[in-house]
């Protein structure tokens, strides 16, 4: 008997959650060699990208937000990590993947979850000075940088949409204040802009907490700003209509892009994000060019869908659930209503303050109801945290 | 109410970040076994084999077979059965360990 084959392209939180959950559910037909699931990553390591916000200001270590993959993948998934998990091509058409050591791999399902990729290098300029939390070596140089900045003039910069997280620039901005305030005793010595390309950060609720926020803070926000390069030398961030901010620390959130293997497979849009139903998560380019036994969830998605860590983990559940629903043909679809939310921080943990958060969730047809932020909030917050790889990443809810 | 709402509230005095994560590095122990759980046929097994009506007779009256009698079970093929599923857990525990030492 032939093993049905589910390939599955990264080992992020989608990658993870889909071959924790489908090796459980079917463990009786991976023993009985009637199932095989086979995981790909070009990392070695699994790590969690929504913590790095709080690293910067000394509120979660590197080694909270990463694990051994072994630790994070049940050992029922068969596994290739390195130069021969670094997917080069994806064939939909003839159901074949290829990775960078020259192995090609076959599948009957598809699993794409190879999140985005940070491109400072859109944004000319930026990469020469290029100070960011979005990555794990980012976050830490940060905190370096933070501890032992004095005085000037800190700007906050994402220069388009769509990013991972879009919850985090505010977040990290609002820390940022707390820290400099309440930590180093420094904040009369510092000037902060948060600068934002379009007109609301997240939906109106969330916007309306944050902008408060900023307010309250003196922390000086421009909406519909949108970088349109870096000026290093003067050390100066341009908008698309020539505004200039001077800056003596800038702080970027990357333009980010799907993973370029699957934009040189032509799977893609122009920017490697990958075209799916809203609904089932299955790949769909168009009415008829589709494939129903490929789905891409999580960041590595359509440009329409917003690219959250709690977008993720719903769509990951679902879709596991029907990978095995595909594998018994019962014909049941868990069906992904859109379900959404960032957390929202409106004070840190300091010795001066208690945290403050919030969960602000929605779905496509219910918009985020108002909301008021709480210290049990910013508890659950921190827990999540700490519980992630053992409770998500494990597919446990 | 007001009264809840107050004990509450002294609960809350009681956690503090340093708290919240000694208490999740004790929810993540926790979990693993909820996930262990949650993903194994050992527990229908076991749930079966604790409510055998022979092992209800065995605890109720327990058998005291000798070593004679220990060899002779040897020969039952639910003994085989049950034999092999623990050999098989002891190897699966080496590989575990073997697994996790090289981390």
């Amino acid at each position: 008997m032939v093993a049905t084959k589910l390939l599955i392209l990264g080992a992020g939180a989608t990658g993870s959650i889909v071959a924790n959950k489908v090796s459980r559910e079917l463990r009786r037909d991976i023993a009985g060699d009637k199932y095989e699931i086979t995981v790909l990553d070009k990392e070695e390591v699994n790590r969690n990208p929504a913590g790095y916000t709080f690293i910067p200001f000394h509120l979660l270590a590197p080694e909270d937000m990463t694990r051994p993959m072994s630790m994070v993948l049940s050992p029922r998934v068969k596994t290739s990590f390195g130069v021969g998990g670094e997917v080069t091509n994806v064939d939909l058409a003839n159901r074949k993947v290829k990775v960078k050591d020259g192995k090609l791999y076959e599948y009957d399902y598809l699993l794409i979850g190879t999140g985005a990729r940070l491109a400072p290098d859109v944004v000319p300029g930026l990469s020469e000075d290029y100070n960011t939390f979005y990555s794990i070596e980012g976050s830490i140089v940060m905190r370096d940088i933070l501890s032992k900045f004095d005085k000037g003039h800190i700007v906050v910069t994402t220069p388009e949409m769509p990013i991972a997280c879009p919850g985090a620039p505010s977040k990290f901005t609002i820390l940022l204040d707390d820290y400099l305030k309440h930590v180093r005793d420094i904040r009369e010595n510092v000037d902060i802009t948060f600068l934002w390309p379009i007109p609301n950060i997240g939906p109106g609720v969330y916007n309306a907490k944050a902008v408060k926020s900023f307010e309250e803070r003196g922390i000086d926000y421009r909406k519909e700003w949108a970088t349109k390069e870096v000026d290093p030398k003067n050390k100066e961030v341009v908008s698309m209509n020539g505004e200039k901010v001077g800056y003596d620390l800038l702080v970027s959130i990357p333009p980010h892009r799907g993973v370029k293997a699957m934009q040189d497979s032509g799977i893609g849009d122009d920017k490697g994000w990958i075209p799916t139903n809203k609904y089932t998560l299955q790949y769909q380019k168009s009415l008829t060019e589709k494939y129903d036994e490929v789905y891409a969830i999580g960041d590595c998605g359509p440009i329409t869908m917003n690219k959250m860590g709690i977008n993720a983990h719903f769509q990951a559940l679902k879709t596991g659930q029907n990978l095995v629903n595909d594998y018994h043909g019962n014909g049941v679809k868990s069906i992904y209503k859109g379900e959404q939310g960032c957390p929202i921080v409106e004070s840190s943990y300091t010795p001066n303050t208690d945290g403050k958060a919030y969960m602000v969730t929605w779905t496509y047809g219910n918009p985020a109801k108002p909301f008021n932020s709480t210290r049990l909030g910013w508890l659950i917050y921190r827990m999540y945290y700490y519980i992630y790889f053992d409770l998500t990443a494990k597919a446990i809810m | 109410m007001v009264e809840l709402v107050d004990s509450i509230e002294l609960l809350m005095t009681f956690f503090n970040d340093q708290a919240i994560q000694d208490i999740s590095g004790l929810l993540s122990q926790l979990l693993k076994l909820v996930n262990a759980i949650s993903s194994t046929d050992l527990v229908d097994i076991l749930e079966r084999c604790l409510m055998d009506p022979e092992l209800d007779k065995a605890l109720l009256d327990p058998p005291k077979p000798g070593l004679w009698g220990l060899l002779s079970a040897l020969g039952d093929e639910d003994m085989k059965r049950g034999v092999g599923i623990v050999v098989e857990l002891l190897k699966a525990m080496g590989r575990a360990c073997r697994e996790m030492g090289e981390l």
